[in-house]
């Protein structure tokens, strides 16, 4: 009796656990997992059609991957969004370089954070069309301060030599003072003060203080933004190219995420859209496991 | 090295010349680097307050235009239209033939030669007529009166009720008087709203609508309403011959009045073409029960995770950071072919509940409820707690700050969700703030390049959010920090 007491005792607290997880679970099994499988399996076929339904689909084995990595335009705008993605290790820079500067005991460090941070929280597609007015050929902000010094700038969003570089200058500016630089001043308060003063007393400048101290304290979260860099960087490149540029002119800005949004929302190639991003998937796993492996071991934990 | 420092320091106290360049130099950086953060921010709010005419003007100023009063100056007409609900449209006056015959006192005349020369500030600028080779002029003088009127009967086969619009051409001097006009068909009068402001410049198009619902994007710039009452059908086999009236009335305003219309034109504007208020209730909406949605799904999820053994725990933990890399790309094609299978492509269902769980959210917590302590937890345990109410009573009470920077993440997340309201909506009542700001604003947009309505619109968006995010910031901060360093 008392054992049968205990055993049911037992199913029920599994039963209690897994009703903690169910509602989390199901969501992620339906909205996640299943997904994940669908799309793997989605990128074998073709499947055409406005109409969503299981009678156009047609099995096409590795077709789909054929034709992708046989298509010019893919390589192109693989091509772009890696030129974009070489935004990321300035854009580290950048944060490195502001928050040593906001670390310094200023009295009215506040007001700087609050400053610089505030294009991190002005986001969105507002803060876009803002600098679609600042990039426009006619009457933009940018070419009427170089026509203050005499230069006849371009329309920027529109000129295939230019377009890229506008992109990561935009992305530059909203990041600069934002989440990296956060995480950076978190990394570097981390440190502890007596490193510092044992360098002094070995009669360390700033420059050893910062290369043999701080630069490796804070090595795992510049490996951290590295990894995530690169991660969010392939899948990048979407609503401002989208808002901005419409992948122009002459797919100069068209980068991965935007091709797989026009094959599978524009024309309904959704076999070929999966097979696009699962693409890039193996990208970014690739780059992820190689960062880790090469990266990894000149980080200091 | 140190020696050095030393004299230095006996020199100026206590204080290092080092780390007085150093403190300048990131002053300096600072500033410098805060002002081109807020360069483009104010970039937009000029802009916004801007009229048409600065923007089209290459090139662009920043100098905000300041309307003057002119009392004395010349007001010009062209081209009186009026368009009946089938497209046909009759010239009420277009000032070709006729030169003399205004009736009210006092009207000006359009020069024969068809120009008409404006003086203002000393400055004589020819103005040429907007249609053809006439137009009315007509001199005002309000230190006299403050207001002028207009007016013409003419006859027309068109039926009142059968009015769409009255349309015609005003010469804006940017020297904000009101407009106003009444449209007298027999005994009933139709008269505008609310009057408009003359604060452009140039030859405009303005519209007079009969009917709200025939709304004309922008253009549409005051409404005209029945004062005797709902419109009323009359036979159609009525031939009409009741003597019509057009009426034009222009008032001076206070120059506050002025300044303030001035600086609220555009964002007017873009509230009477764009539905901004649904785009908010739709975003609060989705943001909110989103995020609450991830908050108690992930703290429940993470609860288990952290706290529970359970058979098949880490294993299911390990396949949600398993997923955590692969691409939104990947899973999104198929939810967006289930939103239409479940048929809730094109509703704010699809908006909703594929947002309501996140394996981010739930690893977040995760972590934080690992590292809480176990006594509590233990003590309830013996004083017959349920595992709900520990996890009710002490486990939340106690991770507060987790849960709210969690709150604040997935807000700011389905806040600025662009991609997946793109796919999955169509018509305009379940658009986001994003998507709606994107079509009137972004390539190929409503707005097109009047940048001016664009930038009010932005701004409109902005405010708000910058308002909360900022509030939140220190939550949001944390939570980077918190999940950026234990990952």
């Amino acid at each position: 009796m008392a054992k049968k007491d205990v055993k049911r005792k037992k199913v029920f607290k599994y039963l209690g656990c897994y009703l903690f997880l169910l509602p989390n679970a199901a969501m992620f099994v339906t909205f996640i997992l299943f997904p994940v499988i669908f799309s793997l399996i989605l990128s074998f076929f073709r499947w055409k059609g406005i109409e969503i339904s299981l009678s156009a689909f047609r099995f096409v084995g590795l077709n789909n991957f054929g034709q992708l990595i046989s298509n010019r335009y893919f390589w192109q705008y693989f091509g772009n969004t890696c030129f974009l993605m070489l935004s990321i290790p300035v854009m580290i820079g950048i944060h490195l370089v502001v928050a040593l500067l906001m670390n310094r005991a200023l009295k009215e460090v506040l007001v700087y954070r609050a400053i610089w941070f505030l294009p991190s929280v002005a986001a969105g597609v507002a803060m876009l069309l803002v600098w679609a007015w600042i990039y426009q050929g006619k009457g933009g902000l940018l070419n009427n301060m170089l026509g203050l010094v005499g230069i006849q700038g371009p329309d920027w969003l529109g000129s295939v030599r230019w377009a890229k570089p506008a992109l990561m200058t935009m992305t530059w500016w909203s990041t600069a003072g934002g989440m990296g630089m956060i995480l950076y001043l978190a990394a570097l308060q981390g440190v502890p003060q007596h490193y510092y003063d044992a360098a002094a007393i070995d009669g360390a400048g700033w420059w050893g203080k910062f290369r043999h101290i701080t630069w490796p304290m804070i090595s795992p979260t510049t490996f951290f933004m590295l990894i995530t860099g690169v991660i969010r960087g392939f899948q990048a490149g979407f609503t401002n190219v989208y808002v901005l540029t419409g992948g122009g002119p002459a797919g100069a800005t068209t980068t991965v995420s935007f091709y797989i949004y026009n094959n599978a929302y524009r024309d309904y190639k959704l076999g070929y859209a999966s097979a696009i991003a699962w693409f890039l998937f193996i990208f970014v796993a690739g780059a992820t496991i190689i960062n880790w492996k090469y990266l990894s071991r000149k980080v200091h934990y | 090295m140190a020696k050095k420092e030393n004299v230095f320091s006996k020199i100026l106290g206590r204080v290092s010349i080092r780390r007085i360049l150093g403190n300048s130099f990131a002053r300096a950086f600072l500033i410098l680097g805060g002002i081109t953060m807020l360069l483009p921010l104010g970039w937009m709010v000029t802009t916004a307050l801007k009229d048409e005419w600065t923007i089209q003007n290459y090139p662009g100023k920043w100098k905000i235009s300041i309307p003057q009063i002119a009392v004395k100056d010349t007001l010009l007409l062209d081209y009186i239209l009026v368009m009946n609900d089938e497209l046909e449209e009759w010239v009420l006056e277009d000032f070709e033939e006729k030169i003399t015959p205004w009736q009210g006192e006092g009207v000006g005349l359009s020069s024969s030669t068809g120009h008409t020369f404006l003086e203002r500030q000393g400055q004589q600028k020819e103005v040429l007529p907007k249609v053809g080779k006439r137009m009315l002029a007509i001199d005002y003088d309000f230190t006299q009166n403050s207001q002028r009127s207009w007016r013409r009967s003419f006859k027309t086969p068109l039926r009142i009720e059968n009015a769409l619009n009255i349309s015609f051409w005003v010469y804006g001097n940017d020297c904000g008087y009101e407009l106003s006009l009444e449209f007298i068909d027999g005994d009933r009068i139709f008269s505008t709203e609310e009057p408009l402001l003359v604060n452009f410049r140039g030859w405009r198009k303005l519209y007079a609508v009969f009917r709200p619902e025939d709304r004309y994007g922008e253009r549409v710039l005051f409404i005209a309403r029945d004062k005797s009452g709902p419109i009323a059908f009359k036979p159609t086999d009525d031939i009409h011959i009741s003597p019509q009236e057009i009426k034009f009335s222009f008032t001076r305003i206070s120059y506050p009045k002025v300044l303030w219309n001035k600086a609220l034109n555009n964002f007017r504007m873009v509230l009477r073409s764009i539905p901004f208020s649904r785009y908010y209730a739709n975003t609060l909406l989705i943001a909110f029960v989103v995020t609450l949605g991830q908050v108690m799904t992930s703290a429940f999820a993470a609860y288990a995770f952290a706290r529970l053994e359970f058979p098949g725990r880490d294993k299911i933990f390990y396949g949600y950071l398993a997923t955590m890399m692969i691409p939104g790309a990947v899973t999104m094609i198929p939810r967006f072919i289930m939103v239409k299978w479940f048929g809730w492509f094109d509703t704010l269902y699809a908006l909703i509940i594929p947002g309501l769980s996140t394996t981010y959210g739930t690893f977040l917590l995760r972590q934080f409820f690992k590292a809480l302590p176990k006594d509590l937890e233990d003590a309830a345990k013996i004083d017959g707690c349920s595992l709900f109410g520990i996890f009710w009573r002490i486990i939340l009470p106690l991770s507060k700050p987790a849960l709210i920077t969690l709150a604040v993440i997935s807000f700011m997340g389905s806040w600025q969700m662009f991609l997946w309201p793109l796919i999955v909506t169509k018509s305009q009542e379940y658009w986001t703030l994003q998507i709606g700001l994107a079509y009137m604003g972004g390539r190929g947009g409503e707005m097109g390049s009047q940048y001016n309505l664009i930038m009010a619109g932005a701004l409109l968006v902005l405010i708000p959010q910058v308002i909360i995010f900022m509030a939140a910031q220190k939550f949001f901060q944390r939570g980077i920090v918190l999940s950026g360093l234990k990952e």
